[in-house]
């Protein structure tokens, strides 16, 4: 009866656990600043944290896929930079947008294929080219911000009524995402091979095609974030995403997605994230510094990875 | 499949042994007449890092100097790992851009015991600053220039909003302890509303600004420990849509995208510490250590310049023709 009683709470928290959380911290952080819960507050959180959070959607699909990509803040850099200057040189947003999401292929494609066809570790193929690709942009930018940016604001300042394009483009991803996963063979083979390789090769499942298809992925949601993110800072600076990689796996882990692969879902990813937005969010409202944040949000890693750790204990 | 990466791997140290024939790391001369230079960046991944690096390259090109660039790309370890790299190139002198956190004076003692001169730009040496002839613009006069700025143009009991750097760096504690003495102690009606450090980062300054526009209304000045964390929160007040025309932003270095800022009316003002000057200081120091009139550890301090809407246009000329503004 006791054991039945256990499983049915770890059951209920893996479900439920992030949300309850989520709303937690919402309620804790009404009451200790009386400027959060307001609805141009939450706008603003959800607005900055956009970046991380379509770069979380990316992290996602490769995790549940069973890898990862320690060099998205650099892909997140050349490919906003990309659509920047493609831009800028074109005259087309449309322009722009197309060639920094290709970019961010191209770089999925890299890391796709020496992942899969070489058998390479994703986290070394994955720092190696976030090292050649922030070489790249030092040697195109000379280590200067790109300052020509015509309307490229209008993606990350812009509006669409009273709600921030950002966000419109995350809610859009995060749908799509969610199809993805949810209801396409695509996303059912990203949780098979995820889960069990071998099994997953059993079922004649390409698993070295669908690893390169979730890189692919993977790139161009970077894309579409850098593209966010260079557009909200309004110049292409060369160091735009740095530390954005480790945020996103953050987010995707603590919004329930396995270090060890076929584990996920688009809204838990889009919950971690917006706690991660909340907790620098509301430590500002207070005037913490960056260092305590940085305390606050390594523990709240930890506490994520060993309650993923501790269920698969159980489950198995 | 290991056939095939045992031939490439083959096939690539092959490549590695041919070009190690080559010239060196980053070399931009051809064994110049005056002499064998490496510097020694702090970071080229930073604007002002880059800028410092690209004026000692150009500069002591012109000048005949062999000049090789390192980077430290912002870890103590690796600056130790430069210098130890830089002499074993037997350079005739090595200009170094230290890190606030690096133990190299012990590296930079036998360096010159070796006969290798030495000077130290940007930062004195935080160990010792008096132990190796220095070229800097002192960061407490540039926070205490920008702040004097400040202090003169803004209104009578104003509420301003400071972005630091990275804590606990001396760049930042004597930036701060400038705008303390140059604004906050000068001015008693002006209020502190709030401060943050957004690490240099002109993202995490967007942020800051994003949640104080939430918790303050009328916040008359933007003070900030670099052009980029002040652009960030000229950006923050767009994104937000608010009325930024009665707020004054003052940021520090007065690099090319903050006069650009000044230019357009959005950023007051910046107060250049000039790379070109102090890269040609730099020069003027290892010219004199080598030719043996100058003999001890002295300190050039170049002078912070204020950077308005008055004297902008010289100063965008002058960053036009370094090549970081395109005509």
């Amino acid at each position: 009866m006791n054991k039945t009683k256990g499983m049915s709470f770890t059951t209920f928290f893996n479900k439920w656990g992030i949300y309850i959380i989520l709303l937690l911290m919402i309620i804790i952080s009404a009451i200790a600043s009386p400027n959060f819960l307001t609805v141009s507050n939450i706008l603003s959180v959800l607005r900055q944290s956009t970046p991380t959070i379509i770069l979380a959607f990316a992290a996602m699909f490769l995790m549940i896929s069973g890898n990862m990509d320690l060099g998205a803040g650099a892909g997140l850099a050349f490919s906003g930079i990309a659509a920047l200057v493609a831009y800028t040189s074109s005259g087309s947003l449309l322009v722009g947008i197309l060639f920094g999401c290709v970019c961010g292929i191209i770089i999925g494609i890299v890391n796709g294929v020496i992942t899969a066809y070489l058998a390479v570790p994703s986290f070394i193929v994955t720092l190696a080219t976030d090292m050649i690709i922030r070489g790249l942009i030092m040697i195109y930018t000379g280590g200067q911000a790109i300052t020509e940016t015509d309307n490229f604001s209008v993606i990350g300042q812009g509006y669409a009524g009273p709600i921030p394009i950002p966000i419109i483009i995350m809610v859009v991803l995060l749908i799509i995402s969610w199809f993805i996963l949810r209801s396409t063979t695509l996303g059912r083979k990203f949780y098979a091979i995820g889960g069990n390789a071998e099994a997953a090769k059993a079922a004649c499942i390409n698993v070295k095609a669908a690893i390169v298809q979730s890189y692919m992925l993977a790139g161009v949601l970077t894309a579409i974030s850098g593209i966010v993110l260079i557009s909200r800072l309004n110049s292409g600076s060369p160091t735009a995403g740095d530390g954005y990689a480790l945020d996103a796996i953050a987010s995707t882990v603590i919004g329930g997605s396995s270090l060890n692969g076929g584990v996920g879902t688009a809204t838990g990813t889009l919950v971690g994230a917006i706690i991660m937005g909340l907790i620098s969010n509301i430590l500002n409202l207070m005037g913490i510094q960056s260092y305590v944040q940085q305390v606050v949000k390594g523990v709240i890693i930890i506490l994520a990875v060993i309650l993923d750790v501790q269920s698969k204990k159980k489950k198995s | 499949m290991k056939k095939f990466l045992c031939v490439l791997l083959s096939a690539l140290m092959c490549v590695g042994l041919l070009a190690g024939c080559g010239s060196g790391e980053e070399s931009s001369g051809d064994g110049g007449s005056s002499g064998k230079l490496v510097y020694i960046a702090q970071d080229m991944n930073d604007s002002f890092a880059s800028w410092l690096a690209n004026s000692v390259e150009s500069l002591g090109t012109e000048r005949g100097y062999d000049v090789t660039v390192m980077d430290c790309q912002a870890d103590g370890a690796k600056c130790v790992e430069m210098l130890e790299n830089a002499r074993n190139m037997s350079p005739d002198a090595i200009i170094l851009q230290p890190m606030a956190d690096a133990q190299v004076l012990n590296t930079i003692e036998g360096i010159r015991d070796d006969g290798i001169e030495l000077v130290v730009v940007n930062l004195p040496l935080p160990e010792d600053p008096d132990a190796v002839p220095t070229v800097v613009c002192d960061d407490y006069t540039l926070g205490y220039e920008i702040a004097q700025e400040a202090a003169e143009n803004l209104p009578e009991n104003a509420n301003i909003v400071i972005l630091n750097g990275i804590p606990g760096m001396s760049v930042t504690t004597e930036r701060r302890r400038g705008f303390q003495e140059g604004l906050l102690d000068a001015r008693s009606d002006v209020t502190l509303l709030a401060e943050l450090d957004a690490s240099f980062n002109k993202d995490e300054a967007m942020d800051a600004m994003d949640d104080w526009l939430q918790k303050f209304d009328d916040i008359d000045g933007v003070i900030c420990a670099s052009d980029g964390m002040a652009l960030g929160a000229i950006e923050s007040y767009k994104s937000n849509n608010k009325d930024y025309s009665n707020v004054q932003f003052y940021g520090i270095d007065g690099l090319a995208e903050g006069c650009l800022s000044i230019q357009s009316g959005e950023l007051t003002a910046t107060v250049l510490q000039d790379a070109q000057t102090m890269a040609d200081e730099a020069l003027n120091m290892v010219e004199g250590l080598l030719d043996g009139s100058i003999t001890d550890n002295q300190t050039v301090d170049i002078d912070a310049k204020i950077v308005n809407s008055d004297n902008v246009e010289e100063i965008i000329e002058m960053h036009r023709e370094n090549g970081l503004i395109e005509e």
